[in-house]
């Protein structure tokens, strides 16, 4: 069998410079073209009914799914966005009334310590006022006394003295001299 | 006798029929590269079945791998065509896949390389060549001829640029199929060769089965290079499919 073998090879070998190169040997094309024909339909038919749907869709699916996950992130943080703003908002509405609300106490209480210091005011001028009353009151009793006392002593001293006046006369002297110390 | 068929690079060309079959004298025998690019086919799917199997937001490791070859041929539609290329879609991807998979399958020993068969890339270029065409012809009508006529161009100029562009236009399945071809090809001889190489040096059991060393290692860094062009192959083969679906979308340019 072997020697069989390398007999049919050595008379290869040996005619091999006449016959056709192996990729040239028409015999075999006619076989050649008709496998081929059939593994190329085969292919065709197996890749583009079985395998090239699926793939595409597969890939298809995953740029959609991508697509789809960007989409909803863009429109969460869109969300978020209107959120962060409406807090903002709400945040400058709520400074807003308690600037509000703070200075509305103050002026109360400005008004009020104004009313009550006025009250305290009125009171105290009353009050300085009729003790003003009473002390020029008691100044001008004191004053009429100080004219009686200074007429008895100059009519005391001057008996004293043996000088004879008219209680007129001391009367007018004590009160000129009075009348200039109070100048 | 051994050595002489490692050392014989195209013999891993060869296709051998595992399974005779013929309808009506049209021979459909199940060969070792009927095999491979049903294996092809199989893997493929079963990957991308994988995949698909239990589909997450966030996607398993296989999903991952399964939505990046999908964003990646789908980017590669919309930048060339536009928004309505894409429903080829489905004809690029496979395309993608189907000549991706032959070059990978290929990267692994003893496996026959579809796309290292000029008949297989022939075949999938006239494709691609005709679907231009009729859809071409399907949704511009005559005006799909404006293709060969650039615009802005002055008329005495036109007589040199029209048959330019019509020699361009009907060699494209000509470089589209033979690129791949030849990189696919051309990268399995050398890499054969240099194993062969390693082998029949190590062979000789004597002091020269030392230098077996470089070989070797130029084997190991042309199979890195290899799975590099096994993707870059598939990616311009596909690029271009992209770009000439493009002149069926927006013929005058």
């Amino acid at each position: 069998m072997a020697s069989e073998t390398h007999g049919a090879d050595a008379a290869h070998a040996g005619n091999s410079m006449g016959e056709a190169f192996p990729p040239f040997d028409v015999a075999t094309f006619q076989s050649q073209l008709f496998w081929l024909a059939i593994a190329f339909v085969l292919l065709y038919v197996l890749l583009s009914y079985v395998v090239l749907p699926k793939l595409g869709g597969m890939i298809e699916e995953r740029k959609n799914k991508i697509a789809s996950d960007l989409d909803e992130a863009a429109r969460m943080k869109a969300e978020a966005d209107a959120s962060i703003v409406e807090m903002d908002k709400q945040l400058a509405v709520a400074r807003a009334e308690a600037r509000a609300s703070a200075e509305k106490t103050r002026s109360e209480i400005d008004q009020r310590i104004s009313a009550a210091s006025a009250a305290k005011n009125a009171e105290l001028d009353q009050t300085l006022s009729e003790a003003e009353a009473r002390i020029e009151e008691m100044k001008a009793a004191a004053m009429a006394n100080v004219s009686d006392i200074a007429r008895e002593a100059t009519a005391t001293i001057l008996a004293q003295l043996g000088t004879k006046a008219t209680p007129k006369q001391i009367e007018s002297s004590v009160s000129k001299s009075i009348d200039e110390m109070m100048a | 006798m051994m050595g002489q068929m490692a050392l014989d690079p195209m013999h891993q060309f060869k296709v051998e029929t595992l399974r005779e079959f013929s309808i009506g004298g049209f021979d459909i025998s199940f060969t070792t590269a009927s095999l491979a690019l049903m294996l092809v086919v199989v893997i493929v799917f079963a990957l991308l079945f994988f995949a698909i199997s239990k589909p997450k937001i966030v996607p398993s490791r296989m999903q991952s791998v399964g939505e990046l070859g999908y964003e990646f041929v789908a980017n590669m539609v919309r930048d060339t065509i536009g928004e309505e290329g894409i429903k080829f879609f489905p004809f690029i991807f496979t395309l993608f896949l189907l000549v991706f998979g032959c070059n990978m399958l290929g990267m692994i020993p003893y496996f026959v390389t579809p796309t290292a068969q000029i008949v297989v890339t022939a075949a999938l270029a006239l494709l691609v060549f005709f679907t231009v065409i009729v859809f071409g012809f399907i949704r511009n009508g005559i005006g799909f001829l404006k293709l060969f006529v650039p615009s802005g161009v002055p008329l005495p100029l036109l007589f040199l640029l029209v048959p330019l562009e019509i020699i361009s236009f009907f060699v494209r399945p000509l470089t589209l199929s033979l690129r791949l071809f030849g990189n696919i090809l051309a990268g399995h001889i050398v890499l054969k060769l240099f194993v062969g190489f390693t082998v029949a040096l190590l062979g000789t059991a004597s002091f020269l089965s030392v230098f077996a060393i470089a070989p070797f290692f130029l084997a190991l860094a042309f199979t890195a290079l290899e799975f590099l062009v096994a993707f870059l192959q598939a990616y311009i083969f596909t690029v271009l499919t992209c770009v000439y679906l493009n002149d069926a979308f927006h013929p005058s340019h």
